[in-house]
């Protein structure tokens, strides 16, 4: 599935786009560094964006306009953590930009809401891959990425909240009704083995 | 709603991040873990995260760092130039907008003399009868224009002509700079 990108409008994310006239001077990264920062960040996004979605191809897209985007933005600092989690930012709000488009493409009378339910497509592409898989597409979208974020990043409450735009405050609560939730559909596909 | 909480959530994430978790140095955090029921919760979720991505990681299709590089390039070099032709474009319109204007001027200006010509040509022009009607016409309508600006036709014409030279002017100077 090939998505239209310069449909995408970033309406959450502040400053991705450079202001009139700051193109050239927004790259602040030569090529050199983004190289390194390319490497470091290209697959923990790849794998990010595409479990949250659910998508692949989608993921693809997805990476490449994320860089796109990041490469144009006036970052306001040189430090490696700001500049990563601003990239999932980027990413995270492309993410939910195309679902918003897709549920109105499907559901023209239904307003899309942050708090959307676990994508059908998803789900039903997902059927028949692993119990993980389908325990994940189970989830909504914003509960993947809390829990993404917070076991897979490693990231902080304050840091999960920068990337999809909440409070830290709201992050404790809903990281853990998400962890409660896959709890529970683990133990319920049997993937609860537990650790060595 | 009380949350239930365990100080040492954070260490057991990062051990789990870290491989600590397996090895010798995460024995004491693992027989944490295995008696706190948070703990216990958060390893069942966080694995299974860190084997999706696993997963995933294995799966990813990535183009090369030097392709994003340069595609990111060239979209902010097309948007700098949109950007920049904007200014122009709009010089442009209103250059259009003045020297039609001034011509029209010029046109009711000079019909008399215009239509003489026309006539007193040796190629066979033919002026049709109604020119005469067309030029009332332009006339009237130009000098109504005028004094909706509350100036005389003549200063209409100067106006609009300056105008007009001034944007020609600007829209070439623009032109200039950029190349």
């Amino acid at each position: 599935m090939n998505v239209p990108m310069r449909e995408i409008t970033l309406t959450e994310l502040e400053g991705s786009s450079a202001p009139a006239g700051l193109a050239e001077q927004a790259f602040h990264m030569d090529e050199q560094t983004f190289r390194v920062f390319y490497q470091k960040t290209s697959r923990p996004l790849w794998s990010y964006l595409s479990r949250i979605s659910g998508d692949a191809t989608l993921a693809e897209d997805l990476v490449q306009e994320s860089y796109y985007r990041f490469l144009r933005a006036e970052l306001k600092s040189d430090d490696e953590a700001y500049q990563k989690n601003y990239l999932f930012r980027i990413g995270t709000n492309l993410a939910r930009d195309h679902w918003r488009r897709a549920t109105r493409r499907d559901q023209p009378d239904v307003e899309a809401t942050e708090e959307m339910p676990a994508d059908d497509r998803t789900a039903e592409r997902v059927q028949q891959s692993s119990d993980l898989e389908r325990a994940l597409a189970r989830l909504k979208p914003r509960e993947r990425e809390i829990l993404w974020l917070a076991y897979v990043e490693g990231s902080s409450h304050k840091e999960i909240a920068e990337v999809i735009g909440l409070r830290a405050a709201s992050i404790r609560l809903l990281l853990f009704r998400a962890r409660r939730k896959m709890a529970d559909l683990l133990r319920h596909t049997g993937l609860s083995g537990g650790s060595k | 709603m009380t949350i239930p909480q365990c100080d040492r959530e954070r260490q057991v994430i990062d051990a789990l991040r870290s491989g600590r978790w397996s090895g010798p140095w995460g024995e004491e955090i693992r027989e944490h873990a295995a008696a706190c029921p948070v703990c216990s919760e958060v390893v069942l979720v966080a694995e299974a995260m860190r084997q999706a991505d696993a997963q995933a990681q294995a799966e990813a299709r990535l183009p090369s760092a030097g392709l994003v590089w340069w595609k990111a390039q060239l979209a902010a070099r097309r948007a700098a130039e949109e950007r920049a032709a904007q200014p122009i474009a709009w010089v442009e319109r209103m250059a259009q907008f003045f020297g039609v204007l001034a011509l029209v001027g010029v046109g009711v200006w000079q019909w008399p003399r215009l239509v003489a010509w026309l006539r007193g040509s040796k190629r066979p022009v033919r002026v049709p009868d109604v020119s005469a009607g067309i030029g009332d016409c332009a006339q009237q309508v130009f000098q109504s224009l005028a004094r909706g600006f509350g100036q005389s036709p003549a200063y209409l014409l100067l106006v609009s002509a300056g105008v007009f030279l001034a944007l020609l002017a600007f829209a070439a100077y623009v032109v200039w700079r950029e190349e």
